[in-house]
């Protein structure tokens, strides 16, 4: 069984949720990246999403686009991302480790290569926004060589046709899109994300990873039961970008503690 | 691939050859499915076809003129050239073509709102034109800097009841106005319909725009039998997106003796790093949902795009231009800048015609390729549109003073 597979099965078992932290590599440097995704790591995430930045992110809000910017302004690359991959990967043996992007910098580096290197730095998966099924059979082909997974999405726009044709296309976890909408914090989770969820289970037993505008530990508590993971994006990465590093450090640790204390059940902390 | 085979595509996952297909997040997957079939079902439906037909006749004025440049020929001293009048047709460019297919298109899948893109203001002037016309909403983006250059642009669609919404994230231009566009999309897609105006992004765009331009090329293709008795030796046109360069090649494909030229902008040079001359210096790659030749460095980060026309100012361009020129079909050259502005001045002093500076790239090479033919030779450029918009820059450009 594969690591995220392992890992998603034994929270089920523990009936909690797997909680997910995404930053932007390079944002607001490398080194801090490094440090803040350490912190996230002890703090209770299971696994980490490590965004490749992209000059032209169209499915991010705001937070994520900018820090997007200053990532590719502090000239950082794919190599980048993969170096601090297989870093995390020597001092956490257990933690899921995920590549998260857009299309066009992975085929600039060439998948063959970027299948090695995936294997090589022991990256657990890949999470590309604008790549559909009907686009993704060599990125599929080429991580499952390297034993990775090629997540794909669900969203409330996919009909229950749609749905089963996207489930039955690829393995691993199913990133679940929480609104129409781009990525950014939200007050409020879309009053119809547990019905698509619930909706979603009947089609298959592959674990609900949900995304987009989950920043609050009050949204995690709202979507346990339904959800087996949660991603918390936006949230983490306006934490990373604060100037004071003590605090930044500070807040991002408790941050990730809240979301892991609601991600297990334990409410009495909010 | 034969020339007429060229003519079948896209296949249905929107490819042409290997360009093309549709590069999107799931959340659009399904509206751009939608598009698909609702546009296969209703381009054949008589009904559709009447009033796009009459629209086209009546409200904008098709079929263009096709006029014999005599003054601009005179001057190139070689071949014949032709000027397809497109900055005739109402609104002031070919963009209101694809806008009034798409416009009908919006309202007969239900879609209370329509969104899209503008680079020179032409697009979005066309899409506020025709959504106050179907009684449509209507939120226009565009970048930053384009707002400032084409200003009047800006004034059009607002008169016509347009919401416009300056774009200020990256370039500040064409690239970052479609990212806007799409993040609207993503948003609003059940009750949104994003208006594409050019022949680029995912299918079916590139299909639907440049059905709706086609036009010109049928059009051109008719005229030259009428006026000449034969079909031009070779068609020239500016491309950015390509739609207008599209539109007036596709009847052609087929006929391998017409030349099909595409004139992209080289800005600065394409020495330098300010050009937006995609076909000729960028590498394949992935851009708005297309598979298609891009300007980007070497870790795939999309580069800025430079050219002194907005409507040319995009580091894409249209997958099936990129397929044309794969398979040899078309060739693509490239002009700066500075030939541009001598261009607008030239057909300004020898035919009276204030062309868009868009336009004034195709117009440039038309009087460049015609100094090499014969008399009996015929060229026909695609006078994509008209100049009014461009005065502020050509003043500045120029040092006019008044």
């Amino acid at each position: 069984m594969s690591r995220l597979n392992r890992l998603y099965e034994i929270a089920k078992q523990e009936n909690r949720v797997v909680l997910n932290i995404f930053l932007t590599v390079g944002y607001p440097d490398l080194s801090a990246s490094e440090e803040l995704a350490r912190i996230a790591l002890e703090s209770g995430a299971e696994v980490i999403e490590l965004g490749v930045p992209f000059s032209d992110p169209m499915a991010e809000g705001m937070t994520i686009q900018e820090s997007s910017q200053v990532a590719i302004d502090n000239g950082i690359t794919l190599d980048d991302c993969i170096g601090l991959a297989s870093r995390l990967r020597a001092d956490y043996e257990q933690a899921g480790i995920l590549l998260m992007g857009y299309v066009n910098p992975f085929i600039a580096y060439g998948l063959y290569k970027l299948g090695d290197r995936v294997r090589d730095a022991g990256i657990d998966g890949l999470v590309v926004a604008d790549l559909p099924p009907e686009e993704a059979m060599e990125f599929q082909k080429v991580m499952r060589k390297s034993d990775a997974i090629l997540v794909q999405f669900l969203a409330p726009t996919t009909d229950p046709n749609r749905a089963k044709i996207v489930i039955e296309s690829g393995d691993g976890f199913i990133y679940c899109v929480s609104l129409t909408g781009v990525t950014g914090e939200r007050d409020q989770l879309d009053p119809g994300v547990v019905d698509f969820l619930k909706e979603t289970k009947k089609l298959t037993d592959r674990p609900l990873v949900v995304g987009f505008g989950i920043s609050s530990a009050k949204h995690v508590i709202s979507l346990r039961g339904n959800a087996d993971g949660v991603v918390v994006g936006s949230a983490f990465v306006r934490v990373c970008g604060d100037t004071d590093l003590s605090v930044r450090n500070m807040q991002a640790g408790q941050l990730v503690r809240d979301l892991s204390a609601a991600a297990k059940g334990m409410d009495d902390v909010v | 691939m034969k020339t007429k085979d060229l003519k079948e595509l896209p296949d249905g996952y929107g490819n042409f050859g290997v360009w093309g297909g549709m590069y999107l997040p799931e959340t659009l997957m399904p509206a751009v499915r939608e598009l698909d079939e609702s546009y296969r079902y209703i381009r054949r439906d008589p009904e559709f076809k009447k009033r796009l037909g009459d629209l086209l006749t009546h409200y904008a004025g098709r079929p263009t003129p096709l006029y014999f440049a005599s003054g601009l020929t005179e001057h190139a001293g070689g071949g014949q050239i032709y000027l397809k009048r497109e900055d005739l047709a109402h609104t002031g460019a070919h963009k209101i073509n694809a806008a009034l297919g798409q416009g009908l298109l919006a309202q007969m899948m239900g879609k209370p709102r329509v969104i899209a893109e503008t680079g020179a203001g032409q697009h979005g002037v066309a899409t506020a034109t025709v959504c106050s016309m179907l009684g449509l909403e209507c939120a226009i983006y565009m970048g930053d800097l384009d707002v400032q250059r084409q200003q009047l642009n800006v004034f059009r669609m607002k008169v016509l009841g347009a919401e416009v919404v300056p774009v200020k994230t990256g370039s500040k231009t064409l690239k970052d106005a479609i990212n806007e566009a799409i993040r609207d999309w993503v948003t609003n897609v059940r009750t949104t319909y994003y208006l594409l105006g050019s022949v680029a992004g995912p299918h079916p765009y590139p299909m639907i725009v440049r059905d709706f331009q086609r036009v010109i090329g049928e059009e051109i293709r008719l005229q030259m039998i009428e006026r000449i008795g034969n079909l031009p030796d070779a068609v020239v046109a500016c491309v950015g997106g390509g739609s207008n360069a599209i539109g007036a090649f596709f009847d052609f494909i087929q006929d391998e003796e017409v030349r099909l030229i595409g004139v992209e902008a080289a800005g600065c040079g394409v020495t330098s790093t300010r050009h937006a001359a995609t076909l000729e210096k960028g590498k394949p790659g992935v851009l708005h949902g297309a598979r298609t030749y891009v300007l980007q460095d070497d870790y795939g980060q999309i580069a800025e795009a430079h050219s002194i026309s907005a409507g040319l100012d995009y580091p894409g361009v249209g997958p099936e231009h990129t397929n044309l020129r794969e398979m040899g079909r078309a060739e693509y050259v490239s002009v700066t800048d500075d030939q541009a502005l001598e261009a607008l001045q030239l057909l300004a002093k020898t035919e009276g015609i204030i062309p868009a500076l868009e336009s004034a790239h195709a117009i440039y090479h038309a009087v460049k390729l015609a100094s090499t033919m014969s008399r009996d030779d015929v060229v026909v450029a695609n006078l994509s549109g008209r100049g009014d918009k461009d005065m502020g820059t050509v003043v500045k450009e120029l040092d006019l003073h008044i």
